[in-house]
Order: C-alpha cells, then structure tokens, then sequence
C-alpha cells in the first residue's frame, strides 16, 4: 500500500468516525441529485410528472438499504453500533437497577461458587508438591513430540541450562538409576532398588531438609567412576528395611 | 432488442474505474456512460452504483469532492486517485485473463 493511499484511508476512516451526520446529510444528497435525474428522465421520455418519481424510486431501489449498504463501505459502523449497544444497556440497567442487582448477585455467586468448587477439585485430584512455594516449581524437559507427556533432557543440556539461564531461582536435575543391593557371602540375594541419582541442587531447589542425619555435600556430588558412598532414603518402609 | 444485462459479478469496480478514466463523474454520470458505452447493453443496478462507489472511495482508489453541475445543482464528482489508475490496469489485467480463458473454454468445449 502506498502512503497516499494509506493517509487517504486514515482520512476516511476519521471523518467517518467523527464527522457521521455530515457525511449522512452527503449521502441523502448524492441520493436525491440521482433521483431527481432519474424523475428528468422519465419526464422527457413523456412521463407525467408524479408516474416520473413512482417510476424513479422503483428504479433505484430502497433508499432506506442503499444508504445501510453505503455507510456500512466506510467500516466504522461496528463502533457506532457498540457505542449505540452500550449506551442502551447501560441506560437498561439503571431503568431496572433492581434486577441488575440480583442479575450481578447470581453471577458473584455463580462464580465465587465455581472457583470453590474447581480449587478443592485441584487440590483434591492433582494434589499440591509436598514442597515450600509448589507454585513456583516447574518441570524442564525437551520434547520430540508436545502432544505427548514427559519430557527428557541431556546432562549437557542441564549443565547449559543451569550455566545460561535467569529465569530460575535454582534448578536441580535427577536420572533414574537401578542398583542391586544385599547380596552377601550367605547367599543372601540382592534387592533391586529403584531410586534416582540427583544434583545436590534439586534440594536447594525444592527446599527440603533431610527429617534424619545429612544431604550430600558439594564434595560427594560426583558422578562416574567413584561414586560417593552417600544416598538419600526418601520412603520409611524402605528406610526401616535397610535398618533391619 | 433483448434486455440489457445485469453486470457480471466482480465487473462494477473495473467499470465505475474505466469509465472514470477520461474526467471525474458523478454517480448519475457514471451510471449513464456505462451504460452508452455498452451501446445500451450493461445496465447497472442504480442502487449497487452507490455503495460501490463510496467503497472504492474508502479503499483510496477514487477521491470524491462536490461541484456544481451544468444545470446549478450540487454534485458529488468521483475522479481516480494515482493508486487508482495503477487499480484499473491491475483490473484490467485481471479482466483480460479471464476473458481470454472463457473465450478459449467456450472455443475448445
């Protein structure tokens, strides 16, 4: 589009908006000038003088549409018709101030009892993190696929993550590990146990305190070939077990 | 003689622009010269004229401005805006393809 063009449509659009009698008075004018050449023409081909304007109007078709179908080409009807809408209901309202006010009351009440409603079916179903702030946990993962749950990421992936970005207060990683525990000379055969392997960050991150003895320090936080002899028991039954 | 025609659809913008071409027009004006130049053929529904115009006038494609007309009375006189004039080539063109193509689909069939 060129500027001409566009300041052209500005101008239109403008006036349109605030200037809508004069162009309505225009209107009917332009309308009446091709009416009344009509009535001329009829006259000349021999017609009486009020045959001529019954057969004009029936020419030219409802002034009333043609006018609708002109003021509807300069695309600000909508606003006139919201303002027109709003002015009519707010006068509605104040006519019928009673009704609007058990009218608002329904609705307070509709949704107050909504958000009750939905809150405890939240808190109930899907159930709060047993963590400080659960509301301002979440989950990173990258995903192949965004319909579908449970995203995964790289340890690179993590460590860039945890280096680049300030988004996150704190960020933690874990990865599920499986080790074989309990065998002894007896014969004795080992339990597997299904745990995770965890940055000491994603304490720090969810802001929990061992009930008993110690987290890992920075210094046991290795992962490879020598693993720190350290674990976290987070299940009683199991803990019990092992004390056992 | 058979009736004149109502106007093919889509065909009112490309006319009320050519016929604007020469001088500016008012909508009688507009009506009367399509008309004389289809030799009495086109006819153009009077009440589509007018909101067709104030479109093509919204979109920038002609500019209006009230004169006086030979016999005294005012008059809203449509003339082509320079956008206007590349619009009427552009329409042309258009009008060009397709007749050739109904022209070459009525020859073949």
């Amino acid at each position: 589009m060129t500027l001409s063009r566009f300041l052209h449509i500005c101008e239109h659009r403008i006036q349109a908006l605030f200037r809508r009698e004069k162009l309505d008075d225009q209107l009917e004018q332009e309308l009446s000038f091709h009416l009344e050449q009509l009535v001329q023409e009829n006259i000349h081909a021999g017609m009486r003088a009020d045959l001529a304007r019954v057969e004009a109007r029936r020419t030219l078709g409802n002034f009333v549409v043609i006018k609708e179908e002109c003021r509807d080409q300069r695309r600000v009807t909508w606003i006139h018709d919201f303002r027109q809408d709003l002015r009519y209901t707010l006068q509605m309202m104040r006519k019928h101030a009673a009704l609007t006010a058990i009218a608002a009351m329904a609705l307070a009440v509709c949704i107050g009892a909504n958000t009750v409603v939905l809150s405890s079916w939240l808190t109930l179903a899907v159930g709060d993190l047993p963590v400080p702030d659960a509301d301002r946990v979440v989950a990173i993962g990258t995903f192949l696929d965004l319909n579908r749950p449970g995203g995964n990421a790289s340890i690179p992936e993590y460590v860039a993550w945890k280096e680049r970005t300030r988004s996150f207060e704190s960020m933690g990683a874990s990865i599920t590990v499986k080790q074989d525990l309990g065998a002894d000379q007896s014969g004795a055969h080992p339990e597997r146990l299904v745990g995770q392997a965890v940055t000491r960050s994603l304490f720090q991150t969810l802001r929990v305190q061992p009930v008993l003895g110690r987290l890992f320090s920075e210094d046991e936080a290795r992962f490879g070939n020598a693993p720190a002899r350290v674990v976290v028991l987070s299940q009683p039954p199991l803990a019990a077990t092992l004390q056992g | 003689m058979p009736k004149p025609s109502d106007l093919l659809q889509g065909t009112l913008d490309l006319l009320i622009l050519k016929s604007l071409a020469r001088e500016p027009l008012h909508g009688w004006g507009i009506a009367k010269r399509i008309q004389s130049l289809s030799d009495e053929v086109l006819f153009v529904q009077q009440g589509s004229l007018y909101p067709g115009l104030h479109r093509l006038e919204q979109q920038g494609w002609v500019a209006a401005e009230w004169k006086n007309t030979e016999t005294g009375r005012s008059a809203k006189f449509y003339s082509l805006t320079r956008d206007g004039r590349k619009q009427l080539e552009q329409e042309l063109e258009n009008w060009k393809r397709l007749s050739s193509a109904v022209g070459l689909l009525l020859k073949r069939a």
